[in-house]
């Protein structure tokens, strides 16, 4: 069962409830949404593709990074994935602590480490009729083959 | 096994993003010198069949079930290959 990763709507109050601590003076709630825009082009469609089992095991690693690194008390990461509408819901944080400067900086933590490393993608459709996957950031950049050297040097 | 061993040589490969346009779908199979074979020797293949795909090859990580793997690790008949090109979620 897949326990970060959902094709189905995010809904932030049951993830609110499920961190509730009387431990905890801070929340902080990142969310991703789509926008309209991106680099000056107008969205009209949007759609998520992801390597599940991957993706599981690196949002459930992130979320104890965050805890080892940070002084804080839960941090809970959901991403959605499919098809999107503008103004979507496509990822959330929600991250619990004593103090209110360990939660912004964990929860920024959180979202940066999900951009780089969780085998998610992005493909936008535009309103001029052009469709391209988002320019995204490498998983690892160690490639020693021929086959990398060669493309390195197209 | 096959007639001419053929399907033997072949590695199931899984291309997601990027790849998976250039590659005109998810899933493909691709044939190789022998078994096992290394990750390396699996895209080269790939990108002898599908010469679009060799320029997004370099900045494409590879993963065996849950695991990223390097360039040098090796693939038995049965083992799918899953390529992940550069990441964009959030």
């Amino acid at each position: 069962m897949l326990q970060h990763v959902t094709d189905q709507s995010l809904e932030l109050d049951p993830l609110l409830t499920q961190t509730e601590s009387e431990e905890c003076g801070a929340l902080v709630v990142f969310g991703g949404t789509v926008r309209l825009y991106n680099d000056g082009r107008k969205v009209t469609d949007i759609n998520y593709s992801v390597y599940a089992p991957l993706a599981e095991k690196m949002l459930s690693e992130i979320e104890q990074e965050t805890l080892r690194r940070f002084d804080i008390v839960r941090c809970e990461i959901r991403h959605r994935v499919g098809d999107l509408e503008i103004g979507d819901l496509s990822v959330v944080v929600v991250v619990r602590a004593a103090h209110r400067a360990a939660a912004f900086e964990a929860a920024r933590y959180a979202i940066d480490t999900v951009k780089h490393q969780v085998p998610i993608w992005k493909y936008e459709v535009y309103a001029d009729g052009s469709s391209a996957y988002v320019k995204g950031c490498p998983l690892h950049n160690e490639n020693e083959t021929e086959t990398g050297q060669e493309a390195a040097a197209e | 096994m096959s007639a001419d061993g053929a399907s033997d040589r072949q590695i199931g490969v899984e291309c997601y993003g990027v790849l998976q346009q250039v590659c005109g779908g998810r899933e493909r199979r691709v044939s190789v010198a022998g078994l096992p074979a290394t990750v390396a020797d699996v895209l080269e293949g790939l990108a002898r069949d599908v010469p679009d795909a060799r320029r997004y090859l370099q900045h494409t990580a590879c993963a065996i079930g849950d695991r990223i793997v390097q360039r040098d690790a090796r693939l038995e008949a049965g083992d799918t290959l899953v390529l992940l090109p550069p990441v964009s979620g959030g």
